[in-house]
């Protein structure tokens, strides 16, 4: 007898999954005797106690745990639509519990499945952190409706209420809340409710999150000193070193003594030459120097056209800024923080 | 009297060239061979003398004075030495970088209108010039002489000047200046009404400067 009762123990995982579904321990005295009964697998004496405990007055999380050992005890005995039925009602005390798959056994796990898929329940509804611009984001929600229903996704807000979404749903669903006005302004900073509102015939469940909204002002973007991965080039050059220099020298001191030859009159005698002479051995020897000297920097016309491009590029992007950060300037950040969870089931 | 003149244009360039881009002016030394009529009259000399440029984008004003003692070459028939001053005026826009247009004036007189002809002209010419290395610019330029007018009158329809010369940076402020000029003046006078004498004029100048930095 005591080694079917561990097998059974062993096949369910029940104890374990109990102790850990059941933390902390429950206010109410009958509920915590069920519960000790149950990890002594008296599964009888757990549902009698349970059902005690049920009776008497007890808060909310212990009446869902005490459903909740009910369908745990029945799946142990056997009765799986009162351990349905059990599950059922626990869900719907608190639709966000959840049983740990590798704690409970798969005939619990599926029981319990069951339940849910029974029930019309709005479960894990969650709203994550977002920072955005207004009108420029959106708040991502996330939640499970277990039936198909008419689901109504509300943010109100004092008086205000805006519908965020309508639609037939189950399954996991993801809404984005535009955090918007019906005008297109943003939404009032303060604290918003979430209201996810499920309804099927004559079931309506109802879950809510509480979000706070805070302002702040955009950051605007800091002007261009340079553009990323482009640099301005040199706009002069070296050209390399050559006899240019002193062939001009030749070529300008030739010419001038071919064009005063050409020009002499005869009849004033052979043309002077002592001035000329003069005056082209120093350009020849400027020539030569000049020609063993480091040739002068010039301009440099293709990098010159590339830093005008480039500047006139920089010139364009930091007006883009300037009127990008006008209209920031005009703008607010919304910051969106979920503060910690409500729900109610009607 | 005219050098008086040219002197205080100078000055005048001078107190202007706080609004202008680039103001030198300098002293220079000059050499020129003159020679007048036939090959036995002939002339040289050595003189002091001035230069100036403004320069404002692409124009350039340069002004120029020398004065130059002539005196008869060895060999020449003439005996008579004088001065001679000349003034020259060259106002240039740079087309290119390397091409310039340029117009402008040169008066030369003798201190004897016997001993030589005085002349003015007007300048109409073009300049061409390469930079040879880090401060250094040759330049080469033609100009024909319009409208010359002589002392002892004629005309002179062929006129030219050639000009070479090197321009030198020697310090930020200080550049050097050399530049010979050869003019040719085909000059034909028609004194008693009768037949045309041809009385050509050549000269030879050669210019070494150095200018200051304003």
């Amino acid at each position: 007898m005591r080694s079917s009762g561990l097998l059974l123990m062993l096949a369910l995982g029940i104890p374990a999954a109990v102790r850990a579904q059941a933390a902390p321990a429950p206010q109410n005295a009958t509920l915590r005797a069920a519960i000790q009964a149950y990890e002594n697998l008296d599964f009888t004496r757990a549902i009698t106690l349970a059902r005690r405990a049920l009776s008497e007055h007890m808060t909310g999380p212990d009446q869902a745990r005490a459903y909740e050992l009910l369908g745990f005890s029945y799946s142990a005995t056997d009765s799986q639509v009162k351990a349905v039925d059990a599950f059922k009602q626990a869900i719907l005390l608190d639709p966000d519990r959840q049983l740990d798959p590798n704690k409970v056994s798969p005939k619990i796990t599926s029981l319990f499945y069951s339940a849910l898929g029974q029930v019309l329940v709005v479960r894990q509804l969650q709203a994550d952190s977002a920072r955005f611009i207004g009108g420029q984001g959106a708040v991502p929600l996330r939640f499970t409706v277990t039936s198909p229903a008419r689901v109504r996704v509300r943010a109100v807000s004092g008086s205000t209420s805006l519908l965020v979404d309508s639609a037939v749903l189950t399954g996991a669903v993801n809404v984005r809340w535009l955090a918007r006005l019906p005008n297109g302004d943003p939404v009032p900073s303060g604290t918003w409710l979430i209201v996810v509102e499920a309804t099927s015939g004559q079931n309506t469940f109802s879950a809510s999150r509480s979000l706070r909204v805070t302002y702040s002002p955009v950051d605007t973007l800091p002007h261009l000193t340079s553009l990323p991965g482009y640099k301005e080039l040199p706009e002069t050059e070296v050209p390399p070193q050559s006899w240019r220099p002193l062939g001009l020298a030749f070529l300008f001191t030739g010419s001038a003594a071919a064009g005063a030859l050409a020009l002499n009159n005869d009849g004033l005698g052979s043309a002077p030459g002592r001035e000329l002479i003069g005056v082209s051995v120093v350009t020849l020897a400027a020539g030569f120097v000049m020609t063993l000297r480091k040739p002068a920097p010039r301009p440099a016309e293709a990098n010159i056209l590339y830093n005008r491009l480039l500047r006139e590029q920089l010139s364009q992007r930091n007006a883009d800024i300037a009127k990008e950060n006008v209209k920031r300037r005009q703008q607010v950040q919304l910051t969106v923080v979920p503060l910690p969870k409500t729900g109610s089931a009607r | 009297m005219r050098a008086l003149a040219l002197g205080g244009f100078l000055l005048g360039l001078c107190t202007r060239s706080a609004a202008a881009q680039h103001a030198t002016l300098g002293p220079a030394v000059a050499v020129a061979e003159y020679r007048e009529v036939a090959s036995s009259l002939r002339y040289s000399g050595v003189g002091p003398g001035a230069s100036a440029r403004v320069t404002w984008h692409r124009f350039t004003l340069d002004a120029a004075i020398v004065s130059i003692q002539m005196k008869p070459a060895s060999g020449s028939a003439a005996t008579q030495s004088f001065r001679a001053t000349e003034i020259d005026g060259w106002l240039r826009w740079d087309a290119l970088n390397y091409m310039s247009f340029e117009v402008g004036l040169t008066q030369r007189s003798p201190d004897s209108d016997f001993a030589a002809q005085s002349l003015g002209a007007v300048r109409v010419g073009a300049r061409t010039r390469y930079l040879l290395g880090p401060g250094a610019t040759i330049w080469l330029r033609g100009d024909y002489l319009a409208g010359a007018q002589f002392s002892g009158g004629g005309t002179a329809p062929l006129a030219l000047e050639l000009g070479l010369g090197l321009d030198l940076e020697l310090s930020r402020h200080v550049r050097a200046q050399v530049d010979y000029s050869f003019q040719r003046l085909d000059r034909k006078t028609n004194p008693a009404g009768g037949a045309k004498a041809s009385v050509p004029i050549e000269q030879s100048l050669a210019r070494l400067g150095l200018t200051v930095g304003l």
